[in-house]
């Protein structure tokens, strides 16, 4: 099972600098619940997730808000709250706003 | 094939249902769809004599995931269709126009109702219809359906409805593909371009229809186009083709609302209890609250006041008597009168139960369980419960059939269409009728229970719940194919609609009369022939040796056990008669309890997995379940012993 939640993990972005700055998040999973970023891709992800996640409108370059990762990853597109589970989470690439 | 229809499609639980009442008269006719046990609501409509509405399952997108989702392709493939109504969510204009998109390309008449404007304007925004209507070259009609805000707009459009302009381009190879497609498939009711295109994704209704028209060498050169352009592609083709649809979407987007959000809907009351309700840890007492509250209204309302009233008073005292003696007086004590009003009569026995006491059991819960489903709480149940669920390959959507089945098995049986794919499906089945008790038979058990002592009704629970998880992680691993993982959508709380829950209750009611009392009917024909060639007291006598010898319990139980396949609360009442006899210890109570929990579901439950998995299958579990709950029970016994109780 996941245990690390909000960035807590060491930075392991290269783009991630040192000093006060927070790393960038990496992957859904690694932003904080209440930060809002940029879906960059989720092209690893096995075809049915991908298409689930479309489905939902969410494609790279749309920006979501995480609300929660426990008990499930929540994020909320337009007026839509989607969860699933941190698996998914786990290879949605974002970026920053 | 019957009249035109209009099918309203559109997302999960954006209001077609309460659109479908506003758009039809009071009579809705809910029924299977051919081939599935996948509900349909048809109804006839209002303003347009003769043609038909019919109320789809809400698809978040073709091609269809789950069940559900593939009959409403089918309807828009096979259906001999008028128009089609999408009913979409103003607030989530993006998802909304993807599904839009794909309808409009179908190429049949369409119309776009906008539905809950009300909850779109209250987040601040506006949205220009006509604009959209002339980009996406469908009406466009704003709706509240819930007040019946705009209906009558909608209705004189879809009196007028016509084709839609709409075209809309994919990325180069996508279109020399579907190019190709197009000239080499069966024609169809829907545009070939539209066929194509779910054929590319791999809709698997798409898939079958193609496959049921065109020869084999046409399938295999569609075949060879798809795994080419596959090969082309960096992407999955269905990703591909989304992507296309939600680019111009978003530009669709933009250029319609005039006016954003500003206000963030979370302040709302709705919006923080939906947040609490599916937190880690504020979840839990929400559910202990929910769950208290539905036992209070099914288990004590519904369980003992209702059934009380009708089981004791108006059945056994004044229904029953007066039947029997009608029986008694025209027909004269024969065979014929002995099977209507006997020991096992179908009226007598069948129809009471039925009637008296599962009827009011049901209808409490089938309450409780609309105001849950409309409040937007089952999403919120599943996310919760996910966990629990992994440890036995399952997701948290299996807990809305498990909540079901401690109201009703059989119905719970049925609702495991929900559910992704058929292993899921299986699972459910299989510990559905193991482990979960339905709400007539926990009545009785946790009575005889609480009779003995509070650690009693811990080990039942106990014992009951570690059997459902074995077998469940067991099963888990040997059947083949993979879990499915959890994506759910998440819904606002809302204030349940008194007439949407009693809509929705009455119609599962009506089903319940048509499907399941036929049901006990039979099982009690049955039981009644079995008892007059003497199969009955022969069962009973070969099952002694096994319930007094391995179980430790008097004889007797052993009819207490075979009508608890009948009725599955009649086995654990078969036994309450043997505790008032004081032929019970308290060690007999437990593990009686348990083996007859785990023993078997009723016989309707049993049809319904026939009906539903297959009869192999129905025998399979029945195979399973028959020795596995005299294993435990069994076992339970000389554990008890050895811990010294007696
Ligand atoms: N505020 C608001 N709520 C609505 C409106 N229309 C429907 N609802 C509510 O939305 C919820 C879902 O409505 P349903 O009609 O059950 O939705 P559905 O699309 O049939 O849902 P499924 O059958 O699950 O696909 C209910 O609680 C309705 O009362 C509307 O226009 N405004």
């Amino acid at each position: 099972m996941n245990q690390n939640r909000s960035g807590s993990r060491p930075p392991a972005d290269p783009r991630a600098q040192s000093g006060w700055q927070t790393p960038a998040p990496r992957t859904l999973l690694e932003v904080r619940a209440g930060e809002t970023v940029r879906i960059r891709r989720f092209s690893s992800a096995p075809p049915a997730w991908q298409e689930r996640l479309l489905a939902h409108g969410i494609a790279p370059g749309c920006v979501v808000r995480v609300m929660q990762h426990q008990p499930i990853t929540v994020i909320q597109v337009d007026h839509t709250e989607l969860g699933f589970e941190h698996d998914v989470a786990r290879v949605i690439e974002v970026e920053p706003l | 094939m019957p009249a035109e229809s209009i099918a309203l499609v559109g997302h999960p639980n954006v209001g077609k249902s309460v659109l479908f009442q506003r758009l039809t008269g009071r009579y809705a006719n809910v029924s299977n769809y051919p081939g599935t046990t996948v509900e349909i609501t048809r109804g006839a409509a209002s303003f347009l004599p003769g043609v038909m509405v019919i109320d789809t399952p809400g698809v978040s997108a073709l091609p269809a995931a789950s069940e559900d989702e593939q009959v409403t392709a089918r309807v828009l493939l096979h259906e001999p269709l008028r128009a089609i109504l999408q009913v979409g969510d103003a607030k989530n204009l993006r998802r909304t126009l993807l599904l839009t998109i794909q309808l409009a390309e179908m190429g049949r008449p369409m119309a776009l109702a906008l539905n809950m404007m009300d909850e779109a304007e209250a987040r601040g925004l506006r949205i220009d219809h006509q604009a959209l209507s002339a980009r996406m070259g469908v009406p466009v009609l704003p709706t509240v359906a819930t007040r019946g805000a705009g209906i009558k707009e909608l209705t004189h459009s879809l009196i007028h409805v016509t084709p839609p302009h709409f075209e809309m381009r994919y990325p180069e190879p996508i279109e020399q593909a579907l190019q190709e497609l197009c000239s080499v498939l069966p024609s169809s009711p829907i545009a070939s371009r539209a066929l194509g295109l779910l054929y590319l994704s791999r809709d698997p209704v798409a898939q079958t229809w193609i496959e049921q028209r065109a020869d084999v060498a046409t399938q295999s050169r569609l075949n060879q186009k798809r795994e080419e352009l596959q090969h082309a592609l960096q992407q999955p083709i269905g990703a591909v083709i989304q992507q296309a649809r939600l680019a111009w979407a978003d530009q669709t987007v933009n250029s319609v609302i005039t006016s954003r959000a500003k206000t963030d809907a979370r302040s709302a009351i709705g919006a923080q209890l939906g947040r609490l309700a599916a937190h880690p840890l504020w979840g839990l007492p929400i559910l202990a609250l929910v769950l208290y509250g539905m036992y209070w209204f099914v288990g004590v309302f519904g369980a003992g006041d209702l059934v009380g009233l009708l089981e004791e008073n108006l059945f056994g005292e004044v229904i029953n008597p007066w039947v029997t003696d009608l029986v008694h007086r025209t027909l004269g004590q024969s065979l014929i009168s002995e099977f209507l009003v006997g020991e096992y009569g179908v009226w007598t026995m069948g129809m009471t139960y039925a009637l008296a006491l599962i009827l009011p059991i049901v209808t409490t819960f089938f309450i409780a369980f609309g105001i849950l489903e409309d409040s937007g709480y089952l999403p919120r149940l599943a996310a919760l419960t996910n966990r629990l669920f992994a440890v036995i390959g399952l997701n948290g959507k299996a807990v809305l059939p498990m909540v079901l089945g401690l109201g009703c098995v059989t119905m719970a049986t049925m609702t495991t269409r929900i559910l992704e794919s058929k292993r899921d499906r299986l699972l459910v089945t299989l510990l559905l009728a193991l482990a979960v008790p339905c709400s007539a038979q926990l009545g009785v058990v946790m009575g005889m229970l609480a009779s003995v002592s509070f650690g009693a009704t811990l080990w039942w629970a106990g014992v009951v719940s570690l059997v459902l998880l074995a077998v469940g992680w067991l099963a888990a691993r040997l059947l083949p194919g993979e879990r499915s993982i959890l994506f759910v959508e998440l819904p606002p709380l809302r204030l349940p609609q008194a007439s949407n829950v009693a809509i929705k209750t009455l119609a599962r009611l009506e089903w319940y009369i048509k499907e399941v009392v036929p049901l006990f009917l039979i099982g009690t024909a049955i039981l009644f022939a079995l008892d007059k060639i003497g199969v009955l007291p022969w069962l009973i006598e070969t099952g002694q040796p096994v319930v007094s010898g391995w179980l430790g319990l008097p004889p007797e139980a052993s009819a207490a056990f075979l009508m608890g396949f009948l009725r599955r609360d009649f086995g654990a009442t078969g036994l309450f008669a043997l505790e008032s006899a004081g032929l019970l210890s308290p060690m007999q109570i437990v593990v009686g309890m348990v083996t007859i929990t785990l023993f078997v579901p009723c016989v309707a439950s049993v049809m319904m997995i026939a009906r539903e998995r297959g009869v192999r299958t129905a025998l399979g579990i029945l195979v399973l379940i028959f020795p596995l709950a005299v294993l435990v029970g069994g076992a339970l016994y000389r554990l008890l012993s050895l811990l010294g109780w007696s």
